[in-house]
């Protein structure tokens, strides 16, 4: 049993890994299942926009799933028709833009993924692209082929043109050779991209290492106590309410947060340096549940990344 | 049970070995996958671009990712440029300190980028690639300027042309490939012997101590972690209390910003004091307020490795 709880602990606390690994192999998974199933390039003039099609589509899909699951979007957008001033605060209009930004970003991960398999595959640009009708494209491509070359570009993809083996092979072997390099380009573009922007965020944090980490742990302790106590209170309220219904009864008062309060906890948190709160509820019941809207620097919020609201 | 407890226990002992044995063999077998399913030769003027790309892009990643998976670059990069002014007051001599460990850190990230880069040439297909594709080589092989040598050349990674002379150039080709992919494993396994044994020597510290001192980090972390997640069960505890029963709040002592800061300040080496860590120093010095928590002391390669948080909660 003892020996169940390490292993177990081991990949508990490397999720973060773990999950990014999984997500890599499903995107890869997907891409072969997509490319043999489902994908059967049109070989004529079409070639262009239904390659482009099953290359971005799917990225679009996984942008718009991204948004969805990251809870950020919805603690964001919640209430925000009904309350402009609430994405707006006065004095602060960047901030939307900012915490947009970030969700975004977290959001892209998944269709960068899919686009760098796609195209290290291969098969999706190469279908594309030859189809391509851009005259100094087919010039480059065709450099020193048959003149046939310029009009069958288009069946390659499916070994149905007129052209010599060598040829068609050859050019088959270049379109996928830069489709290739186009997605180890977009791989090494985004981690370069993404380590130089953690880096920057690391090192404009106005907290120390060690206290970041404690933060981390305290966002995750603090959503389960969230979880345990609406349980705990809806099981409460829902137990009296049922109880006087079925038995005619008063109901004995049961304190719960007032709507104010709610909305009040419901704010993105934005660190402040002068105070020491770890999250929105922290400042509220260390404050005192006034809505407060000082001036209030915007800083990294540690919460979650992936959750299904 | 009993097996499998001494197996977990094995594993947990020896985990930094095993860690990267277990990304080499990683490596190996990815290098594989992508050696015989992904790449293609083009056999064309692209060559050398495809070949090279396929050597180098991996390798960057790997150390991209290595960077961002090592818990020191954080340490180190955390508040450097922050606008907080006790953030920014680092001690004097501690860019050099910087400086060292940023060495140390890129030198254990390159590991994983090494050994692709090792693998893919022991597995010769991609120097194959794209050495055919580059001048030096087409000069060295083209000397007597037969008609279509350029192509011919372009044309041998992928077994195409049937000419006698062919195969004998290929061959060397992957030679070349081996011999450099050999050669770059003994030179780094070289470079690190010697770096660890000249660290370990110039070490004021003993042998044993150093031992001690490895087993306490350990443990100092691992507890950091356990009392990190109990103080935080209770804050929030207190807190979502709070807040729905709409009291006022108990007073909860938690460490302030100048404490925790206080205690991610790097590590450094004081023969006349003997403290383990930062969080010692602290503790003994009257939680850092007495003068000799400001004393500087040595930075010490051999000592790095306290300020290697191995926590999982230091994950990106």
């Amino acid at each position: 049993m003892d020996a169940f709880q390490t292993i177990l602990k081991f990949f508990m606390n490397r999720k973060t890994a773990i999950g990014y690994s999984f997500m890599a192999l499903l995107t890869m998974g997907g891409e072969r299942v997509f490319s043999l199933v489902a994908f059967r390039c049109p070989c004529s003039n079409e070639n262009f926009r239904y390659g482009l099609v099953f290359l971005f589509s799917p990225a679009l899909v996984l942008l718009v799933i991204g948004y969805f699951l990251n809870s950020k979007t919805w603690k964001l957008f919640t209430g925000c028709w009904v309350d402009p001033r609430k994405i707006f605060p006065r004095g602060n209009v960047c901030h939307f833009f900012y915490i947009f930004g970030q969700i975004t970003l977290n959001a892209l991960v998944a269709p960068v993924m899919w686009l760098s398999v796609a195209l290290l595959n291969g098969t999706f640009y190469e279908c594309a692209m030859s189809g391509l009708k851009n005259p100094a494209y087919l010039h480059a491509v065709c450099h020193s082929k048959s003149e046939k070359c310029f009009e069958e570009l288009h069946k390659v993809a499916c070994d149905k043109s007129s052209l010599p083996f060598s040829e068609s092979d050859e050019l088959r072997r270049t379109l996928q050779a830069q489709s290739q390099i186009l997605g180890w380009c977009v791989i090494v573009t985004t981690a370069l991209l993404s380590l130089l922007t953690t880096c920057c965020a690391s090192c404009q944090s106005k907290v120390s290492h060690l206290q970041l980490m404690f933060w981390r742990v305290y966002e995750g302790t603090e959503k389960e106590q969230l979880e345990q106590i609406f349980q705990l209170y809806a099981t409460k309220l829902s137990e009296r309410n049922l109880k006087c219904f079925f038995e005619n009864k008063e109901p004995e008062p049961i304190s719960l947060p007032a709507f104010q309060a709610w909305e009040d906890a419901s704010q993105l948190y934005s660190f402040s340096s002068s105070k020491q709160h770890y999250s929105t509820i922290h400042r509220l019941v260390e404050e005192g549940q006034k809505g407060s809207s000082e001036e209030r620097e915007t800083m990294l919020d540690l919460a979650d990344r992936t959750e299904i609201p | 049970m009993n097996r499998l407890h001494k197996v977990v226990d094995f594993c947990i002992r020896h985990q930094t070995v095993l860690g990267y044995s277990i990304v080499s063999l990683l490596t190996a077998a990815s290098e594989q996958i992508f050696s015989s399913v992904v790449f293609k030769c083009p056999c064309n003027s692209w060559n050398m671009l495809y070949g090279s790309s396929f050597l180098l892009a991996p390798a960057f990643i790997l150390l991209l990712l290595s960077f961002m998976v090592n818990t020191r670059t954080w340490r180190l990069l955390t508040g450097r440029c922050s606008p907080e002014k006790h953030l920014q007051g680092i001690p004097r001599g501690s860019k050099a300190r910087f400086c060292q460990l940023l060495m140390l850190t890129t030198a254990k990230a390159l590991v994983a980028p090494v050994t692709w880069i090792a693998v893919a040439l022991l597995g010769a297909n991609f120097y194959e690639c794209a050495a055919s594709g580059s001048s030096l080589i087409f000069h060295l092989f083209c000397k007597d300027n037969v008609t279509d040598c350029q192509d011919k050349l372009f044309k041998m990674p992928c077994g195409k042309d049937s000419s006698a002379k062919t195969p004998s150039e290929q061959l060397s080709l992957q030679a070349q490939s081996q011999l450099i992919g050999w050669f770059l494993v003994a030179s780094i396994m070289t470079v690190a012997l010697i770096s660890t044994c000249v660290s370990h020597s110039c070490s004021p510290v003993s042998y044993l101590q150093l031992k001690f001192w490895k087993i306490y980090s350990k443990k100092e972390h691992e507890l950091f972690e356990v009392k990190a997640k109990e103080h935080a069960t209770k804050l929030a505890e207190r807190n979502t209390n709070c807040f729905f029963e709409a009291t006022d709040p108990a007073p909860f002592h938690t460490p302030s910003n100048e404490d925790w800061q206080k205690i991610s300040i790097l590590y450094t080496f004081n023969p006349q004091e003997q403290y383990y860590s930062m969080m010692h120093k602290y503790v003994s010095t009257n939680r850092g307020k007495s003068t000799k928590f400001e004393e500087e002391g040595q930075h010490l390669t051999v000592l790095a490795f306290v300020d290697e948080a191995q926590t999982s909660v230091s994950e990106f």
